[in-house]
């Protein structure tokens, strides 16, 4: 698949790793020399210097043949444009980055449609509904959905008392279906097989029917505590977007949000309704203490700086907040901060790729999402009539290491299979893999695939 | 900086209009063949000679500036006061300037206290020019003037803010000129249908045009010694209860609700809901405290009486049905504590305004808030918009000059010799523009008895609660005209 990237921003050059470390062919297009030298230097990709909204350089990146345009430059107006042009001169799909909330909330019609834009895709928001995900199953970790909505995905910590440490896997009850496709240990992935014992500190990824997993998380004694204050610290975009749905979903939680600039506070004490907007510094100790943030269920950091967040979320944990939800920019770091015992860590890199892979593999693959440092994901993809794995069951099909097919949507029904699952054309997967495994399950369930 | 020239010369334009209308008296007189058309003319003549001799010092197309729209609206309000009082002084009906005087500011500034003992005597012409001048003064003189004169510059803005109560405005246009006429044009709407709609229910041409004029405007002058009670029709008295609260209504929502055809527009207005609350639920009250009063038997007239009074009093109309002074002392002291509520801002009303109320009380619940939370940004609502620091400390500023103003009237009538209950009454009557009052000044009571200082220090009441105190408060202070 050929690829232009209008930017090569943190997303951007995300993305381009990414995409290049499947074999697409990447061009970026990038304007500062500095960001040019650190392209080449790392990246297999081809590098553009100009900009994205000139039409010659659009041409010289070949967007005649492009399969996807992402503009992901820091200027909105530009990667609007960009995609505008992008589609006129052939490119299939088009994906800008819009992060102000003022073109993200025209109601009347979807900008979208006015610019023929097929994603629009806004970090904040991304980051923000996410949290929001979050809040609404506290006990989780992490939440995801599959095949519209009716399969979920939650990441579980194992807690010191859980009664299912020191059990092995296939000893679990199973009276209602569910599947834990993988689970973090010491920081790196494990797949799990029946035989493996559960142990404390285990993040376990639990895949089940959106309908059932209240009863599931009920059977595995998750307790789910209720939520009634959510204090968010920084009123950015993040923080705005993430007050704005707590605002709407959950009519009677009580939210408080710090913001130390006192203009954009007063701003934002106008623009959300019920949340109570606090001016002042979220690291100042003795304004955490005054506010009572000990007393929080949820404490989410959003500021801008990621010492900030780390610090404030350490502190809130200290003052007895039951759950901290901490965003970091630096991916470097990131397990860094969860050994330091914050609960949950959000990077709005690593979201944002993810929405946007959602879209690259068009066609056979549906939703993606991102796991841990970019070792893994979630496909969803449909089988295709005459591919290999069409009528046999999952025990036959020779799966890549560390894959597992977690749930099938079959017409409208979602089903949570077994070894004995048999595979039906337009059955559609949702598969746990290893990034380097993509390809060969690609294979096994399009048609013509090849058994790599 | 103030232009003498300039100043007069729209001053001039303001007694011309008052000039021009006088002239409408005469067809009454020359028709019932009164003995007032001589006086009343010479009034009329001597007011447009010294109105053209105003207009002519000024160039004719000069824009106005800040200060000026200022010195025009309160100088204005007191010169035009001044010429109406001639048709009165001149035909003798009332002999001294302060009893003049003080009839005219009722009039124009739509208050309708009265000196006038026995208004049935009056001729027509004269009772049509005391109801003329609350329809004048209702819209605003002002706004007239904006709308007729061609350029006034930014200046006019000013003038209109000026003029136009309560807090907050509505735009309905932008600009100044073309609002003036889509307000005028609500007026004159809402004054034709009062009139056929009273016309229809029986009042006779000439008391259907007076009581329109009085209640279209929020007055309250009658051309009957009982006010509307004599009409004894449960039919004129829903007319008159509805047309009063829709002149306590923000004439710009009734543009945009029939203009715009959303008649929504009214709920979503916070002041009109807290005007429609309070007039419901002191309505509410006054209706069963009557209940216990009399018994079951009367419960459509005590509703009918409790609504009319409470509106009336409620939107400064000032007009009379029952004797109030005489219900139970709940109801009396209901009927006290509506006169510093007053109509929504934008109409013909006076008083405090729901508006402000609203202002006040969602700083106050802000200031405890803030107790409980000393960081914390917390923005002022109202409605859909959001109120800055400025205008909350203006109209808590207004709340408190308001109160220290009543508490001087008060102490001063008191002086003259009045008790202490009529004369609080008094004050706040006056200073909201409502009229009557209670105890000595009460509904079947009158204004006459009181010493001609008394007089004046009433009109100034009216004068400074019409144009929302500062604008004639600014023109008494020495830098205004200084710099």
């Amino acid at each position: 698949m050929k690829v232009v990237i209008i930017g090569a921003g943190k997303v951007g050059y995300s993305m381009a790793q990414l995409l290049s470390a499947e074999n697409h062919d990447v061009t970026i297009i990038e304007q500062s020399p500095q960001r040019i030298k650190i392209l080449e230097d790392n990246l297999d990709v081809q590098v553009i210097a100009g900009s994205g909204s000139s039409t010659s350089v659009l041409e010289s990146a070949g967007i005649h043949q492009a399969d996807m345009l992402l503009a992901v430059t820091q200027y909105d107006e530009l990667n609007m444009v960009a995609c505008m042009l992008g589609k006129k001169y052939g490119a299939k799909t088009t994906v800008a980055r819009v992060r102000n909330p003022e073109y993200i909330e025209i109601k009347d019609f979807s900008l979208n449609e006015l610019m023929d834009i097929d994603l629009i895709i806004n970090p904040e928001h991304v980051t923000a509904r996410e949290i929001a995900e979050i809040i609404k199953y506290p006990e989780a970790l992490n939440v995801n959905y599959y095949a519209n909505g009716k399969i979920q995905l939650l990441e579980l910590e194992l807690k010191p008392d859980s009664p299912l440490i020191g059990k092995e896997i296939k000893s679990l009850d199973t009276s209602l279906p569910y599947n834990i496709i993988s689970i973090v240990r010491n920081h790196t992935i494990l797949v799990p097989s029946g035989n493996d014992v559960l142990k404390a500190g285990d993040h376990i990824h639990l895949l089940a029917r959106t309908s059932d997993m209240k009863s599931v998380e009920r059977m595995l004694h998750f307790s789910s505590q209720k939520i009634e204050q959510v204090v968010i610290l920084g009123g950015g975009r993040t923080g705005y977007y993430l007050a704005k749905i707590l605002e709407t979903n959950h009519l009677a939680l009580k939210i408080k949000l710090f913001e130390k600039d006192i203009e954009l506070a007063r701003n934002l004490s106008q623009r959300l309704n019920r949340a109570l907007v606090i001016h002042g510094d979220g690291s100042d100790y003795n304004l955490l203490e005054e506010e009572n943030v000990g007393s929080a269920d949820i404490f989410v950091a959003v500021t801008n700086d990621d010492k900030i967040n780390l610090l404030c979320s350490l502190i809130a944990s200290n003052l007895g907040v039951k759950k901290t939800i901490c965003q970091m920019r630096r991916t470097e770091t990131l397990p860094l901060a969860e050994k330091i015992g914050i609960d949950t860590i959000l990077n709005p890199r690593l979201l944002t790729a993810g929405a946007i892979l959602k879209y690259m593999r068009v066609g056979d693959v549906i939703s993606v999402t991102l796991f841990g440092e970019e070792r893994a994901e979630m496909l969803e993809l449909v089988a295709q009539p005459g591919a290999i794995a069409i009528d046999k069951t999952l025990k036959d099909i020779h799966f890549p290491r560390g894959s597992m097919v977690g749930a099938v949507l079959r017409g409208d029904e979602a089903i949570i299979p077994d070894g004995s699952f048999k595979v039906k054309p337009y059955d559609r997967l949702i598969i746990f893999t290893l990034l380097k495994s993509i390809h060969k399950i690609e294979q096994l369930f399009k048609t013509g695939g090849r058994q790599i | 900086l103030i232009r003498p020239a300039v100043l007069f010369g729209k001053l001039g334009w303001l007694i011309l209009i008052v000039g021009v209308a006088m002239l409408t008296c005469l067809p009454w007189s020359l028709a019932y063949d009164e003995d007032v058309t001589v006086p009343i003319l010479e009034a009329a003549i001597l007011t447009i000679l010294c109105g053209m001799l105003l207009t002519s010092l000024s160039p004719r197309n000069e824009q106005i500036t800040y200060k000026e729209g200022f010195a025009i609206v309160s100088l204005g309000w007191i010169l035009v006061s001044i010429f109406g009082s001639l048709p009165y002084l001149f035909s003798g009906y009332l002999g001294s300037f302060a009893d003049a005087f003080f009839e005219t500011v009722s009039g124009f500034t739509t208050t309708g206290a009265s000196v006038v003992m026995d208004v049935e005597s009056w001729p027509r012409a004269l009772l049509f020019w005391r109801s003329l001048t609350q329809w004048l003064g209702g819209i605003g003189i002002i706004v007239l003037f904006i709308a007729f004169m061609a350029s006034l510059g930014t200046g006019a803005k000013q003038l209109f803010k000026a003029e136009l109560p309560g807090p907050v405005s509505d735009n309905i246009s932008p600009r100044i000129r073309d609002t003036a006429h889509k307000l005028l044009i609500t007026y004159l709407l809402l004054s034709t249908s009062c009139a056929l709609a009273l016309y229809a229910v029986g009042m006779d041409c000439f008391d259907a045009l007076c009581n329109t004029f009085a209640t279209v405007a929020t007055g309250g002058f009658s051309t009957k010694n009982t006010s509307i009670g004599y009409y004894a029709s449960p039919a004129v008295e829903w007319v008159i209860i509805i047309f009063m609260l829709l002149s306590g209504t923000t004439f710009a929502l009734h543009f945009i609700a029939f203009k715009k055809g959303k008649p929504l527009v009214y709920w979503k207005n916070p002041e009109f809901k807290l005007y429609a609350g309070i007039i419901g639920a002191a309505s509410l009250l006054v209706f069963l405290d009557l209940q216990q009063q009399t018994g079951n038997t009367l419960w459509s007239d005590n509703l009918r009486n409790a609504i009319f009074q409470i509106i009336s009093i409620v939107t400064t109309t000032g007009y009379i049905t029952q004797d109030y002074t005489l219900w139970p002392h709940l109801s009396t002291a209901l009927i006290l504590l509506m006169m510093f509520v007053g109509g929504c801002s934008g109409s013909t009303s006076g008083g405090i305004k729901p508006g402000r109320y609203i202002i006040l009380l969602r700083r106050t619940s802000i200031e405890l808030k803030k107790m409980l939370h000393p960081k914390a940004v917390l923005p002022l609502r109202f409605g859909e918009r959001f109120i800055n620091e400025d205008v909350t400390a203006n109209v808590a500023q207004f709340f408190f000059i308001y109160m220290v103003l009543m508490a001087l009237g008060t102490v001063y009538l008191t002086s003259l010799g009045l008790d202490i209950f009529s004369s609080i009454s008094a004050s706040a009557a006056c200073l909201g523009n409502v009229g009557p009052g209670l105890g000595l000044v009460g509904p079947v009571q009158n204004y006459f008895f009181i010493p001609d200082s008394g007089k004046y220090v009433l009109s100034f009441l009216m004068l400074v609660g019409r144009l929302e105190i500062y604008p004639l408060l600014l023109i008494f202070l020495p830098t205004f005209w200084r710099e």
